[in-house]
């Protein structure tokens, strides 16, 4: 049901990029502009000390006097072609390793949802 | 009705067998806990753990043997020499609490059968005052500091040894309670202190080298230029736990004694070295 | 040629992406439209925020009993109450909540580690 639903409406928005072509660009650069800026958002976060504070444990490019804790945030698209896999292991990785040094950012909720998916955006750029 | 007793009976048997079945003495857990170190960091001399951080961290053992050149805690020595010399209203000193004193840093945390509980030195020091008609001084910041600090001092060179006594079950009880806390992650950051000192010991938190677990607790009070003052065991414990966002307990409290019980013992054989400075 | 076949679909796709956002939006923002005119109408939802933060409270000390609390429910729990007071009852009601949730997963933290901390687990 909802798949038909979708397929309905992508022929719509199809037929409606095709007749008013002169918008067809703009959406397209806003939509990149946007996943830029959740990165640099991203990016904030993983190097501040009260939100995601990477860095006090990971080396990341850009980043000053990283700890040694966990591994170097480098290669993460070759690392976690699965992207979800990754988002999992920030939003818990006790569900790995149940001792691990690393905190749940969503299961306990220090990170908002939001947040963790700006994080995930900046860290698949390394 | 039997038929429902069974099945409680029959867990309970199981529920208490278990952790007597797989709980190592703290003789065992020593040798362990010791050994993990040794091999963890193989050049570091066995006194050296005394020193915390210093003993791994080469470039902020530097800066902490300049500073020992001059030592922050000296005038807090001499504060608490004069308070150890100055007679109670009573009359009475320090000394007729404590009749080996000042030296006795060693002979703490202790398992005190009559009143059945770990007793610190800081403890003891109130209970002193309070037995005196004093009245008893703050556990965390403040004069306690300088007591200790002297007492510290006069006690270098003693060796820690926490005793279990066997012929009581509460004293491992206290032992084993404040072994689980050192295990049990809290806060939202989810930390056990075995993350921060036990698993990840030697490895950098940001530009800190985080200090092993062993030599924890060799020199209390320390002065720490954080704080820009002597600060007491209990007071770090605090801040350890909010740092993991954790809420701290109260200083002196049944949690951070037995920890303190637990922690202490696991650095049996190493001299004290207090009072300290550090970061 | 392919090029502008991707770009196609790049913009389809950021379209509905597009449309479906300021869908919710436009429903959120009455939804939230709703809530205010409803916290300045005063009783029923300032009632509401003072069971919010009973819950708060009571979760909190579930999770003390415990030794499972969190560093700043208590902090929560008193900035909401000023924020009562004030009649700012949106803010208090998401704080108590932030109080309540953070308590509820320091008791179920806490209870779970009863279970499964040991020495062992770190130095086997």
């Amino acid at each position: 049901m909802m798949k038909r639903k979708s397929r309905v409406l992508v022929t719509a928005a199809g037929a409606a990029a095709i007749l008013f072509g002169g918008l067809v660009i703009e959406p397209a650069v806003h939509n990149s502009a946007h996943a830029e800026s959740a990165a640099d958002a991203g990016k904030k976060i993983a190097f501040s000390r009260k939100k995601g504070n990477c860095i006090a444990c990971h080396i990341i490019a850009g980043g000053t006097s990283p700890g040694t804790i966990g591994p170097p945030l480098v290669g993460m698209q070759a690392r976690y072609p699965d992207k979800s896999k990754l988002r999992a292991q920030i939003w818990d990785a006790t569900k790995a390793n149940p001792i691990t040094m690393m905190p749940p950012f969503g299961r306990h909720k220090i990170l908002s949802e939001k947040e963790i998916d700006q994080v995930l955006a900046f860290i698949m750029t390394l | 009705m039997r038929q429902k007793l069974l099945p409680i009976i029959t867990a309970l048997a199981i529920l208490s067998g278990l952790p007597m079945a797989s709980a190592a003495s703290p003789e065992q857990d020593l040798k362990k806990f010791q050994n993990y170190f040794k091999k963890k960091f193989p050049k570091v001399k066995w006194e050296e753990f005394a020193n915390g951080v210093y003993a791994v961290d080469p470039i902020g053992r530097e800066n902490w043997e300049a500073i020992e050149e001059f030592p922050p805690y000296e005038p807090f020595i001499d504060e608490g020499e004069e308070m150890w010399n100055k007679a109670f209203a009573n009359g009475k000193h320090y000394k007729d609490c404590f009749p080996d004193g000042p030296a006795i840093a060693a002979k703490y945390p202790r398992w005190d059968k009559a009143k059945g509980m770990v007793v610190t030195l800081p403890l003891a020091i109130n209970n002193c005052r309070k037995a005196n008609g004093e009245k008893p001084l703050k556990y965390k910041k403040g004069k306690i500091n300088s007591l200790l600090a002297y007492i510290a001092f006069q006690s270098r060179g003693q060796k820690t040894h926490v005793v279990i006594p066997k012929d009581d079950p509460r004293a491992l009880e206290a032992y084993e309670k404040g072994k689980k806390f050192y295990f049990t992650k809290r806060g939202q950051l989810n930390f056990s202190c075995a993350n921060c000192h036990v698993q990840n010991a030697g490895n950098k938190i940001r530009s800190d080298i985080l200090s092993p677990a062993l030599g924890h607790t060799t020199h209390w009070p320390t002065y720490r230029s954080k704080w820009g003052t002597v600060g007491t065991l209990h007071r770090r414990f605090t801040g350890c736990n909010k740092q993991v966002r954790a809420k701290p307990f109260k200083a002196q409290g049944e949690q951070y004694r037995d920890l303190e019980y637990f922690l202490t013992y696991m650095s049996n054989g190493l001299p004290l070295n207090g009072p300290g400075a550090r970061k | 040629m392919l090029k502008g076949k991707k770009m196609l679909a790049l913009a389809f796709v950021s379209l509905i992406i597009t449309g479906c956002a300021t869908a919710t939006t436009s429903t959120e923002s009455k939804q939230m439209a709703a809530k205010s005119a409803l916290s300045k109408g005063g009783s029923i939802d300032a009632a509401a925020v003072k069971q919010a933060i009973a819950d708060a409270k009571a979760a909190q000390k579930k999770a003390a009993s415990v030794e499972g609390e969190w560093r700043d429910v208590g902090k929560f729990i008193k900035k909401a109450e000023k924020a009562l007071k004030k009649g700012d009852l949106d803010t208090a009601m998401k704080l108590a909540k932030k109080a309540r949730v953070q308590s509820e997963l320091g008791y179920k933290q806490a209870m779970e580690q009863r279970k499964s901390a040991s020495m062992s687990l770190y130095i086997p």
